[in-house]
């Protein structure tokens, strides 16, 4: 089974079990009588990098308990962004020069988002991935958010398919007449969109304009589709609309961050 | 019977009107009293809402019984000099209370603290329940109520621990002599790392402090949120027993050394076999 599979309705026979690996999470979904089960664990091993299965018996996990009155039989999930910002750290420094402009391409773990039928939508967010917390800001103010290591590739020949992580597109311009040194950007994830292409997930394009230490940085999210690999589908919806409160804060931020 | 019903036959239209007043204005105080908490509820601090909407609802009933009184036929002139006096007396005998409410008025104003927060004083900790006139209440996590008196908290300092919404939570850390220095170090850099409600930005603060008495000191100190530091520290402190036990790194227990009074003679040891007699007086 390709791992796009995963985004049609899946249906599970009552007293079943669905095992899914992504990656490092396994995903175990019960169906029982009038009653849903779903219960997550992570692995270190990320070799077998996705598998569905359906077992008989119910594993030993801490399981959560959905009790519907309806007879449910199928189980649909969806790609997601995280539900906070993400720190994203690159494994070195970079140092982009004036007038100059590079394309990152930045693999997200994504969050899965369980629903039951059509009619009870995302009963539950699962990680794909465990990422750490980090935090945006001064030590007074800020924002709470992840934090993730990143080769930050720049070929796209470069990037692995991963199914538990999706690509964003991500160009930072330097229009200043100084150097641009940085070590972590922020991600705004609740913009993001997720689309399938035909071998990897990508979401909408980010791109940061940097005009100057003491001029704030402007963020825009593209509102196309990702013009990589075929993503034309959209399999994902971004968790809130671009509002100008967090493009703000983001701009407070980004300055804050690129000031090193 | 028949004086009574003159009486009210004459007085009729001011009974009504006080009637009226009183049953209307008191009321419509309390009203603006509502108004007020639901209206700044979100605008203000929640004592700065509390103080306002009581503040408006005492002095809008002394007024309106004022008027009552005054429609009444009462000379308010003689009842307020009266009423000075009685007020002299009664501020002699209620300085702790005045003082009490003025010090909470600063305490509104400073806004050092809200509803929530969990505070520390010299002898008392807990969250605090409710911000009144008087006094702040805490629960403490034994769920027990302590009442501390506004002035006392203008007197004496005293740590909100939940202002900001990060913290830095210090664990000392004693390993043996033995211990490589870099290598305890870096263990303690990978465990923060690892755990999830450790944030990596600020930087968790790894500090070699000190040779002690006993152990080579160390202070650990990674961010966490707030709300995590439960989760982060029980998972944190078995993280560090784990991968200790794991590295094989020493974590000491005080050391004491006996002489026997010169200190270049060891100790006169007797070896004896497993199966001999044990010494006398031992049963």
């Amino acid at each position: 089974m390709n791992y796009q599979e995963l985004w049609k309705p899946i249906k599970i026979e009552r007293d079943d079990t669905l095992s899914i690996q992504l990656g490092p999470l396994n995903l175990a979904i019960h169906r029982g009588d009038m009653e849903w089960h779903i219960a997550s664990t992570y692995s270190q091993n990320e070799q077998e990098l996705f598998s569905v299965r359906k077992i008989d018996e119910m594993p030993d996990h801490d399981w959560t308990r959905w009790v519907i009155n309806e007879p449910i039989d199928e189980v649909v999930l969806h790609p997601k962004m995280p539900d906070r910002p993400l720190i994203v750290r690159p494994e070195m420094p970079v140092c982009l020069l004036p007038n100059q402009s590079v394309q990152f391409y930045i693999g997200v773990p994504i969050w899965l988002s369980i629903s039951l039928g059509s009619h009870f939508r995302d009963i539950a967010e699962i990680p794909a991935i465990k990422l750490s917390n980090s935090w945006f800001g001064s030590p007074t103010e800020g924002e709470l958010c992840y934090a993730m290591r990143t080769t930050a590739k720049l070929q796209l020949s470069d990037l692995q398919g991963h199914p538990h992580r999706a690509v964003v597109p991500f160009e930072i311009r330097n229009t200043s007449n100084e150097k641009l040194n940085f070590e972590r950007l922020c991600l705004h994830t609740n913009q993001l969109r997720v689309y399938q292409g035909e071998e990897r997930m990508w979401t909408n394009q980010g791109r940061v304009t940097y005009r100057g230490e003491e001029k704030w940085s402007r963020i825009v999210y593209a509102r196309g589709i990702p013009p990589y690999d075929g993503a034309e589908k959209l399999i994902g919806k971004a968790r809130g609309g671009a509002d100008r409160g967090t493009l703000l804060k983001t701009f407070d931020n980004w300055k804050h961050l690129v000031d090193i | 019977m028949d004086g009574f019903f003159l009486w009210t036959e004459k007085y009729e239209g001011v009974i009504i009107r006080c009637i009226l007043l009183l049953g209307l204005g008191l009321p419509l105080v309390q009203l603006a009293g509502y108004l007020i908490r639901k209206g700044l509820k979100k605008k203000l601090t929640l004592q700065s809402v509390m103080l306002l909407s009581k503040g408006v609802v005492y002095i809008g009933s002394t007024i309106i019984v004022l008027m009552a009184l005054q429609t009444a036929g009462v000379r308010l002139g003689t009842l307020l000099g009266a009423a000075g006096i009685a007020g002299v007396a009664i501020g002699f005998a209620s300085q702790t209370s005045l003082s009490n409410l003025i010090s909470g008025l600063f305490l509104v104003w400073e806004g050092p603290f809200q509803v929530g927060d969990v505070l520390q004083t010299d002898t008392d900790h807990g969250v605090v329940h409710s911000i009144d006139l008087l006094s702040i209440q805490l629960r403490t996590y034994t769920n027990k109520l302590i009442r501390i008196p506004n002035e006392s908290l203008i007197k004496n300092s005293f740590t909100n621990i939940t202002r900001f919404p990060i913290r830095r939570m210090d664990i000392p850390i004693g390993v043996a002599y033995k211990e490589d220095v870099e290598t305890v170090m870096k263990v303690l850099r990978e465990v923060a790392n690892e755990n999830p409600y450790c944030l990596d930005e600020p930087e968790p603060v790894i500090i070699f402090q000190g040779f002690g008495d006993s152990a080579l000191e160390f202070l650990f100190a990674p961010w966490f949120a707030k709300a995590d530091y439960v989760a982060m520290r029980n998972s944190l402190m078995i993280a560090v027993k784990k991968r200790f036990d794991e590295e094989g790194i020493e974590i000491p227990f005080p050391h004491r050394t006996l002489y026997t009074g010169a200190v270049t003679e060891p100790f006169p040891i007797r070896l004896v076999s497993a199966d001999a007699a044990p010494p006398a007086g031992d049963s």
